[in-house]
């Protein structure tokens, strides 16, 4: 019989409006055209495309659900998502520099910041012109990060910051870092949000170095030393550790859409790879072996994709928010299925699965950062689970 | 410059496609669809031509509820308005009965400049522009490599001929060219571009609106059955070393494909 397509399984083309269809296709054409006849050969250089920064800008991308005053596309969650989706398609270094400018810098500046910032930083930001980072993450204060030691103590109209944060995506190349700081005490809840500029004095981002993921993705620390900035730089509206969670949920929602991205460019290459590669007189896409690995990776990305349009239809009902356990479950599940498929389909590509002609290991190595970033997997397992019981087993 | 753009919506190009039980079409149901490439770069070749003389660049469409995603990506990239005629019943209908319904839509709008692709992906009979040329009354060029406006109405066209020859010809206007593909970089639609595309006006029409006859509604051609090539293992190896091998398959080509 003539074989079905995975879309044919999902089935969701009619339920797309046009808008959604046509930002899902735009973003893939340009990830197909541009980005992929590039993409290895940066992983291997560990390197990553500045130049894509102007095409992404142009094409709407950078903040594609904030309004369309602040210069950005205005996107339903829906059309939003499918695009982390075709990004994350090309690589997860793409997905992360978009997702880092938009949900990790631009939201919070949108969210939490007065009219003036919105109005001086978020257009200009959406044109690529400015770039962001997203500073939470410290050497000591990861999975827990209301233990940051980086502080911000207030002198006359001016803060003093002074820390380290370190796995920055973004920030060697940043204008500008959210950096997230204690000012009055050592609680949580004194946790507020500053603009700082990277050309102020104290100000330093290192790129990290050795990384065997995100190879085609800027990864760094940045490092503030008696940093003075303004009073006028904090996010006014920051209020305690709930805002930079409340970030990352966005981040995270992201996450949960790009990672099937993933999973299916590393899917669609196993089964063309399959479907050619002869062995014992047959395609190996006639052996139950490989039947089983493929019938197992398109049910976890169909399921994910249903996941993810409920979830993004019930977010624009909800006028844009879901409940953060829900947006856990979602990282928690695609991510772990993406990489699990990644590996899959990297094993069907057999030796070849180990080179970098190939996108399934780019993408299986990739995913293995995913699966610990933005909360990591036991994370976001502890916090469904507070969810179900109540209890917190943090 | 008043100027339209024609374009048709047809399967993506990487769709799975798979032959209907009726055995003359293809299944279409849930098939992701997408603006024919040749398409693509004739509007791209109006968006330049706009910016170049200042002007305006509609888009006209003929095709079911679902060509509305098409007219938005063709305003989304640029065009100021769209026509979109709504009809169900020509998907596989001939050049000359989409050509009439095509010449029927616009005859009143008195435009300068006409732009098709060269040829659809779909079915490819590459006679829709020529034909529509001849029902408006308007000059006519095909496999259109540039366009580029000159003085007193008239444009400058330069287009393939057999034998890899470029032809660089004069036309007056107005004129109806079928816009050959790779001729540009075609633009990418801003994704705030599609999310106001509805902003823009899009007059629709029915078929019925349109009050052709039932002559100009008759095919002149019917597709029988639609099948994909059949596979056959013609693959040969040239074994020897390399100049030998490169002799041997000289030969071949001159001799047995005849294509030398």
């Amino acid at each position: 019989m003539d074989a079905l397509s995975l879309d044919e399984f999902i089935a969701l083309e009619d339920e797309l409006s046009d808008e959604e269809k046509l930002v899902r296709d735009t973003t893939r054409r340009w990830v197909s055209e541009r980005f992929l006849p590039i993409v290895g050969e940066h992983f291997e250089n560990a390197t990553f495309p500045d130049e894509v920064a102007r095409e992404v800008a142009e094409l709407g991308l950078f903040g594609g659900s904030l309004p369309p005053k602040y210069g950005c596309a205005g996107m339903n969650q829906v059309a939003y998502g499918l695009a982390q989706q075709e990004l994350e398609y090309g690589d997860s270094g793409l997905r992360s520099f978009v997702s880092v400018q938009g949900s990790l810098c631009m939201f919070p500046i949108y969210r939490f910041g007065s009219e003036e910032q919105r109005t001086k930083y978020l257009p200009k930001m959406a044109a690529g012109e400015l770039i962001g980072c997203f500073g939470l993450t410290e050497p000591d204060a990861g999975s827990d990060p209301g233990s940051m030691k980086t502080r911000a103590t207030r002198d006359g109209s001016d803060y003093i910051l002074h820390g380290q944060k370190m796995w920055i995506t973004n920030s060697p190349i940043a204008d500008l870092c959210i950096v997230w700081a204690k000012t009055d005490g050592d609680d949580a809840k004194d946790i507020r949000g500053f603009i700082v500029e990277r050309d102020r004095e104290g100000v330093e981002c290192p790129t990290t170095h050795h990384k065997m993921s995100l190879r085609a993705s800027h990864t760094g620390e940045i490092l503030l030393d008696e940093v003075r900035v303004p009073a006028e730089n904090i996010l006014p509206e920051t209020k305690g550790l709930g805002s930079p969670l409340a970030c990352l949920n966005q981040a995270r929602f992201g996450i949960a859409w790009g990672a099937l991205g993933a999973a299916r460019a590393c899917f669609d290459e196993a089964l063309a790879y399959g479907n050619e590669r002869i062995v014992f007189g047959k395609p190996i896409t006639a052996k139950q072996l490989i039947q089983k690995q493929l019938a197992d990776s398109a049910t976890q990305i169909a399921l994910g994709q249903w996941m993810m349009h409920h979830l993004s239809r019930l977010k624009d009902r909800q006028g844009g928010r879901i409940l953060p356990y829900q947006v856990s479950m979602a990282k928690r599940n695609n991510v772990a299925i993406a990489l699990e498929v990644a590996r899959t389909c990297r094993s069907i590509l057999g030796g070849n699965g180990i080179s970098a002609e190939f996108a399934s290991i780019r993408h299986m190595l990739n995913l293995e950062s995913v699966y610990t970033y933005e909360g990591t997997h036991e994370v976001h397992t502890l916090i469904v689970g507070r969810g179900l019981t109540g209890q917190d087993a943090f | 410059m008043k100027i339209l753009c024609c374009v048709k919506q047809v399967p993506e190009k990487d769709a799975r496609i798979r032959v209907a039980d009726s055995g003359d079409w293809i299944h279409s149901e849930g098939l992701a669809v997408a603006i024919s490439e040749c398409d693509r770069y004739a509007v791209e070749a109006a968006l330049r031509l706009k910016e170049a003389v200042d002007g305006e660049v509609a888009v006209l469409l003929v095709g079911g509820e679902q060509g509305s995603k098409s007219v938005k990506e063709a305003l989304a990239m640029g065009c100021d308005r769209a026509i979109h005629v709504i009809t169900d019943e020509l998907t596989r209908s001939d050049p000359f009965v989409i050509s009439k319904v095509l010449a029927k839509a616009v005859e009143d709008e008195g435009f300068d400049l006409v732009l098709t692709g060269q040829q659809s992906d779909d079915l490819g009979y590459n006679a829709v522009g020529q034909m529509l040329a001849q029902h408006l009354g308007m000059s006519h060029a095909q496999i259109v490599l540039s366009v580029d406006p000159v003085e007193d109405g008239r444009i400058r066209v330069s287009h393939e001929l057999d034998n890899a020859l470029i032809e660089t010809i004069e036309l007056s206007l107005p004129a109806v060219l079928g816009v050959q593909s790779g001729i540009n970089d075609v633009r990418y639609a801003s994704l705030k571009g599609i999310m106001q595309a509805n902003s823009k006006p899009q007059k629709k029409v029915t078929l019925e609106e349109l009050d052709l006859s039932a002559e100009d509604l008759t095919p002149k051609l019917r597709i029988e059955k639609v099948g994909f090539p059949v596979r056959t293992s013609q693959a040969e190896m040239i074994e020897g070393d390399a100049a030998a091998a490169a002799r041997t398959l000289v030969d071949k080509l001159r001799t047995e494909a005849k294509v030398l």
